[in-house]
């Protein structure tokens, strides 16, 4: 509509070219977010290590860490406190990614792993191997949660219209939400069929991180890596996409491209979460909300700054669950609904009118 | 005067739009706001609708403030087209024209001969009587446009207010439209408050023009007296000259200098 | 937003009659198949059960004449399941119906604004923490809890106004908030899990006449009520602005006609237990066949509706008697793919 003034006395020489500004960064926020999160993690991991039916000490703490030794605190330390802070970290991290990503590939920041209806396919399938097949262990659950995952999600993206380029927050959350209830509807029958006292099963329906083990650790560890890496290499190309398509096209992305590879690092990495954690709600909505207000949306910074606070997140949601209603845990799973809840609640709010 | 806002204050959330806006709808004429992108032009007429309650000041119609009177008393006084228009599916375009029958209908009574009167009046009027059984997505852009106004039409209001009628229509499609305007002001004493972003066509068809910037009325009157050399620069910006359309002998604004070039030689040459 | 068509001549379609089925007929002949399904599916649901029996039997057993077999089984057990699925269809089929055209959205169901997970968080909250109440109250537990979970959606919707896909968000977190909250109640009290898990899945295992008494009065009041508000719903699917312009008080209507349509799923879920997808699916059905006007397709989701409940609970009683599955599941079940169709549909047509 405005006329561009067209300079037609100087060639491009004149007028020099405007340094091709990366996304606001503000350095100062994100080392700022960065030191806080991180000490966030380490006074957590204390935190967590030391609450439980037996209170442990610092100076236990540390002896246990760094000595060893065999006693029953130490044991206590390194058998059961310790892996599931370590769980919930890598958890956190890994959910929280896949958030971060998820919202840069559909343009819309209501995106995350288990409004898409991801988390249930995973958990879907892992039930249903562990009722068919029963014996297997965590490690190969992981791929199989992760075909889950991916099933599901293409499901409701393709259907939410993904790939017409302008999609509606609302219709993909519906998509999502309605495909979880049938997902997770099926899921109770077989657990109700199948046996329903076994709480290893119900562990599908709910996420929570209380019985994780260094086992469990170490199989999410490898695609949280993957995930993490993988997301920043793509970092670059999820700042220009939130330009939006037809700018991204111009611009030389491959719209398509980068979002089958996005797609498939958030199946990575919410497949293998589920795997090992159940379905974790919320952390990957919350968590790039708020990093993203904290330090901009420069993706460079936001990706490892979302794996940290989203591993604060679960962290301090493990640790609240063991504060609600002692003696006996709360799932952490539940502890993230009832604080994501009303902060999606809160966002849902500010969305503009309809239509 | 039967339409009036009076000193009216109006905002979204808490930006402000307008502020103490006075506008008289003058009866049986057209009237154009204009104004450029952000001057409250479209948001001082949905407060003309009763779409937007003025967070100051208020709106009269028929003499009462119409906040104090139902949707469906204003209802049958005003009519009002939006920007967006948006169809159910697969609906014909007679079934569309008998929605503007809405504000007389009670659930209890089937529609009556007084109803039927009004659609059939409608659809002969914007020459969609042809179209009637045609599912209005499959029109075009024009046709579509005339269906959605015989909708107004069947509301049988004396009062009209459309918000941009002709943006996404093609340069015939939009004369097409503005022509049974001026026919439904001519023939029917309907009165027209429109909102238009082409300020030759508001000359064009305007029998009184007001001009919004910034929320502020800057000026009204008849199209010869309000659209100036002065007007466009200082509301719009930009440098012009204003000829006299050969045939209709109304104002033609042509554009001489655009905004950014007008302020580089102004500096240049400040003598000028 | 459809594409400008470029047909210039706007010359009508001649309407030629042939012998082919026309859209039109085939719709009619659709709906006709759908009330006979229907009949047909309500003998059959009184012949399925642990026993099958004839349709002789059925008669005997409805006339009182005193012969055939199972008489007792067919008029104490049979009945009271086949009367409950049409309470339970109708009132559902029609209250998504209804949520849709408030919610503007061709997802919405009941359990997306959160009334479903209410109800039942409230129906376990009432089994598990307070064991020693009758369990006459668990239907009115739940029924309150449908009711304050669409007020705090509401409520937390509310804006200077409640708009569609603003309560369509804030339903859906709501709905996950109860649903932690059901899970939480699960997991700390294990012992009941079994119970609550199948109530959740919706089912209507040794439901009697009295849960249809509990449903009926709802289905006869709100019905009618909610077809009353049907064109005013047309009007409102014009956008809010062309409908207010129109003389349609928006968000009381609104209001309204969602509350009323979630008192309805309430109740039914109060007394059925959570059943899904009859309310997305059938109204869906229901437009396809005889177009998008309220006041037509409502009944006609009722109907679809009653036959989707009565196929899902035979095959529920059916398919592996003395077991009884959850009818519930049946219903995701038959739903699910249609409703993963239907997805790809709205996509591509830009939904509304």
């Amino acid at each position: 509509m405005t006329r561009t003034v067209g300079a037609v006395k100087a060639g491009p020489a004149a007028a020099a070219p405007a340094a091709v500004r990366k996304p606001q960064v503000r350095y100062g926020a994100s080392t700022v977010v960065a030191v806080a999160a991180l000490a966030l993690v380490a006074v957590g991991i204390g935190w967590s290590v030391a609450i439980g039916p037996t209170h442990l000490g610092i100076g236990t703490i540390v002896r246990s860490v760094l000595v060893g030794g065999d006693s029953t605190d130490a044991a206590i330390v390194h058998g059961i406190r310790l892996p599931r802070v370590i769980l919930a970290a890598l958890v956190g991290a890994s959910c929280a990614v896949a958030g971060v990503i998820m919202q840069a590939v559909t343009a819309n920041s209501l995106g995350a792993p288990e409004i898409l209806g991801v988390n249930a396919g995973a958990a879907f399938v892992a039930v249903a191997s562990l009722t068919f097949a029963t014996g297997l262990s965590s490690v190969s659950l992981v791929p199989l949660a992760m075909i889950g995952a991916a099933i599901c999600g293409i499901l409701v993206m393709v259907t939410a219209g993904l790939g017409r380029g302008r999609t509606d927050p609302v219709r993909i959350v519906l998509a999502g939400v309605t495909l979880t209830t049938v997902i997770f509807s099926v899921m109770q029958a077989m657990i109700i069929l199948v046996d329903p006292s076994t709480s290893s099963l119900f562990h599908w329906l709910v996420g929570g991180v209380n019985v994780g083990t260094w086992s469990d650790s170490r199989t999410i560890l490898p695609w949280t890596v993957i995930g993490l890496v993988g997301a920043m290499a793509i970092a670059g190309k999820l700042n220009i996409l939130g330009l939006g398509e037809d700018l991204a096209r111009g611009l030389g992305i491959r719209v398509g491209q980068v979002r089958v590879l996005g797609s498939v690092l958030v199946i990575i990495l919410a497949g293998a979460s589920v795997a090992v954690a159940g379905p974790i709600t919320f952390v990957g909505l919350v968590v790039p909300h708020i990093v993203r207000k904290l330090v901009g949306i420069n993706h460079y910074v936001l990706i490892p700054l979302c794996a940290l606070v989203g591993a604060d997140m679960l962290i301090y949601a493990d640790i609240a669950s063991r504060y609600i209603n002692p003696p006996s845990e709360v799932p952490s799973g539940v502890v993230t609904a009832f604080i994501g809840a009303p902060f999606f609640i809160y966002l849902a709010r500010r969305q503009k009118g309809d239509q | 005067m039967r339409l009036q806002a009076e000193s009216v204050e109006l905002a979204y959330d808490d930006k402000v739009i307008a502020r103490d806006l006075s506008i008289t709808v003058p009866d049986g004429k057209i009237s154009v706001l204009i104004g450029p992108n952000g001057s409250g032009k479209s948001t001082a007429l949905r407060a003309l609708a009763r779409l937007l309650k003025p967070n100051q000041g208020s709106v009269v119609l028929d003499g009462k403030s119409i906040h104090e009177m139902s949707t469906k008393e204003v209802a049958r006084r005003l009519a009002i087209l939006p920007q967006m228009l948006v169809a159910p599916e697969s609906i014909t375009v007679e079934d569309l024209v008998w929605f503007g029958r809405h504000p007389y209908r009670n659930s209890l009574r089937s529609p009556g001969s007084a109803d039927k009167e009004a659609v059939e009046w409608a659809l002969d009027v914007t020459g969609s009587t042809a179209l009637r059984h045609r599912h209005v997505d499959q029109l075009s852009g024009g046709q579509r446009q005339r269906a959605w106004i015989a909708l107004c039409l069947a509301q049988g209001t004396d009062l009209i207010l459309l918000d941009e009628p002709t943006t996404f229509l093609d340069i015939a499609y939009q004369m097409d439209v503005l022509d049974l305007l001026h026919d439904l002001n001519r023939d029917q004493q309907k009165t027209i408050v429109m909102v238009l972003h082409d300020v030759n066509q508001a000359a064009e068809y305007a029998q009184h023009v007001f001009v919004l910037r910034d929320g502020t009325l800057v000026s009204e009157g008849d199209a010869e007296s309000v659209l100036t050399c002065d007007m466009m620069r200082n509301v719009f910006g930009i440098e012009s000259q204003i000829l006299v359309h050969p045939v209709s002998g109304k104002p033609l604004c042509v554009p001489v200098k655009g905004r950014q070039r007008a302020l580089a030689d102004a500096r240049l040459a400040p003598a000028v | 937003m459809t594409a400008i068509a470029t047909a210039p001549a706007p010359a009508p379609a001649p309407a030629v009659r042939t012998r082919h089925l026309t859209p039109e007929r085939r719709r009619r002949m659709l709906l006709a198949g759908v009330g006979v399904a229907c009949v047909v599916m309500t003998l059959v649901s009184l012949m399925v059960g642990a026993v099958t029996y004839s349709p002789a039997d059925v008669w005997h057993a409805v006339t009182g004449s005193g012969q055939g077999e199972g008489g007792f089984v067919i008029t104490h057990f049979h009945l009271p399941r086949m009367l409950l699925c049409w309470v339970v269809g109708i009132g559902l089929a029609v209250s998504g119906g209804v949520m849709q055209g408030v919610i503007r959205n061709p997802l919405a169901a009941p359990n997306i604004v959160g009334v479903t997970h209410g109800a039942g968080l409230a129906a376990i909250l009432v089994v598990h923490v307070l064991p020693t109440m009758p369990s006459s109250l668990i239907p009115v537990a739940a029924f309150a809890g449908g009711q304050l979970s669409i007020v705090v959606v509401y409520a937390a919707a509310y804006r200077r106004g409640a708009s569609p896909a603003r309560l369509a968000l804030v339903g859906v977190a709501v709905g996950a908030l109860c649903n932690a909250g059901i899970l939480f109640l699960l997991v700390r009290y294990p012992l009941n899990s079994s119970a609550a898990l199948t109530w959740l899945a919706g089912s209507l295992y040794a439901r009697d006449m009295s849960s249809f008494w509990q449903i009926l009065p709802w289905v006869a009041v709100l019905v009618p009520l909610l077809l009353h508000y049907a064109h005013r719903l047309d009007t409102l699917g014009l956008g809010d602005d062309l409908a207010a312009g129109l003389g349609e008080p928006v968000e009381r209507t609104r209001l309204i006609t969602l509350f009323l349509s979630v008192t309805l799923a309430s109740a039914v879920v109060a007394s059925a237990g959570t059943i899904g997808f009859v309310g997305l699916v059938a109204p869906h059905i229901a437009r396809r066949l005889v177009g998008g006007r309220h006041l037509t397709y409502l009944p006609v989701a009722g109907l679809v509706g009653a036959l989707l409940m009565l196929v899902a609970d035979t095959i529920a009683r059916g398919a592996d008697p003395p077991l009884e599955l959850p009818c519930g599941l049946i219903t995701s079940v038959i739903g699910a793919p249609y409703f993963l169709y239907l997805l790809t549909k709205t996509g591509k047509a830009g939904g509304r």
